[in-house]
């Protein structure tokens, strides 16, 4: 069975790097280009991502909003959320964790340390050589 | 080298690699560009400089060593003296670790190798006269 993620990012060469590392270790990914498009996205899918990447500056509905919205939702509560942003102010990082963020990777990163996170979460298949 | 490690001071290149958002955030705080060990953690570490191959100053033996990619310059017998060096320092329930690329095995019969997930550790065998290794 094919494991999903989301990638939500306004920036389309993020959303293809992202969406590159995430198929190299087996996701299935959809892209959407602010908040509002993913949850609109995720209303419609039969089955939840495992794992939503969310960059924290877009337009309609920026990445802490998305966050905090898909904790409220119910039907998303499973899904790994993981910030990939500029922001890097320390308080950044706290407020994005309160509101429900499981990870936080700042850009620039490599490859490695994006799976690497990946992996911290328990979201690599095992096979999957890091 | 050792006073670049005192100041603690890490790349957001390097605390990007494995470390979790959450510890990241508790034990570390931002300068500049960088992100620095809390003062509170840097207050436990004590720094100072050694010869692996000479016997080693008095020190209370410590429950974890990391020597790692240290041996790896050494030939077979300056290894031996090293880890034999370090052995004494080892609490007898206390545990080394080496770099992936290196080994006590061939090496230095007084430590086994106990493997734990995707890495390895060492313990000193109880061949070792517990006087040694409790000593402190």
């Amino acid at each position: 069975m094919s494991v999903h993620a989301i990638v939500i990012d306004d920036s389309r060469a993020m959303r293809l790097i992202l969406g590159r590392i995430l198929g190299q270790i087996g996701f299935d990914v959809f892209e959407a280009a602010d908040g509002r498009a993913a949850l609109d996205l995720l209303a419609g899918l039969p089955q939840v991502p495992a794992l939503a990447l969310i960059d924290w500056n877009m337009p309609n509905m920026n990445g802490l909003e998305f966050v905090a919205a898909a904790r409220d939702d119910a039907r998303l509560r499973e899904m790994t959320l993981v910030m990939v942003t500029t922001e890097s102010e320390q308080s950044q990082i706290v407020r994005a964790l309160a509101a429900g963020a499981h990870e936080y990777v700042i850009k620039p990163f490599t490859s490695d340390a994006m799976v690497e996170k990946l992996a911290l979460l328990g979201l690599v298949p095992s096979g999957v050589s890091l | 080298m050792i006073e670049r490690a005192e100041r603690a001071e890490f790349s957001q290149v390097e605390v990007n690699r494995g470390l979790p958002a959450q510890q990241l955030v508790h034990y570390f705080e931002r300068v500049g560009a960088h992100w620095r060990l809390a003062p509170r953690l840097r207050r436990n570490i004590s720094f100072q400089r050694m010869n692996l191959t000479a016997p080693l100053p008095a020190l209370p033996p410590f429950d974890v060593i990391f020597l790692r990619n240290v041996l790896i310059y050494f030939d077979v017998e300056t290894k031996r003296s090293a880890l034999r060096n370090v052995g004494r320092l080892l609490r007898g329930d206390g545990w080394l670790f080496l770099g992936a690329a290196e080994t006590t095995i061939g090496v230095d019969d007084n430590y086994e190798r106990v493997v734990a997930g995707r890495t390895s550790a060492y313990r000193l065998k109880s061949a070792v006269p517990a006087g040694i290794a409790g000593k402190g």
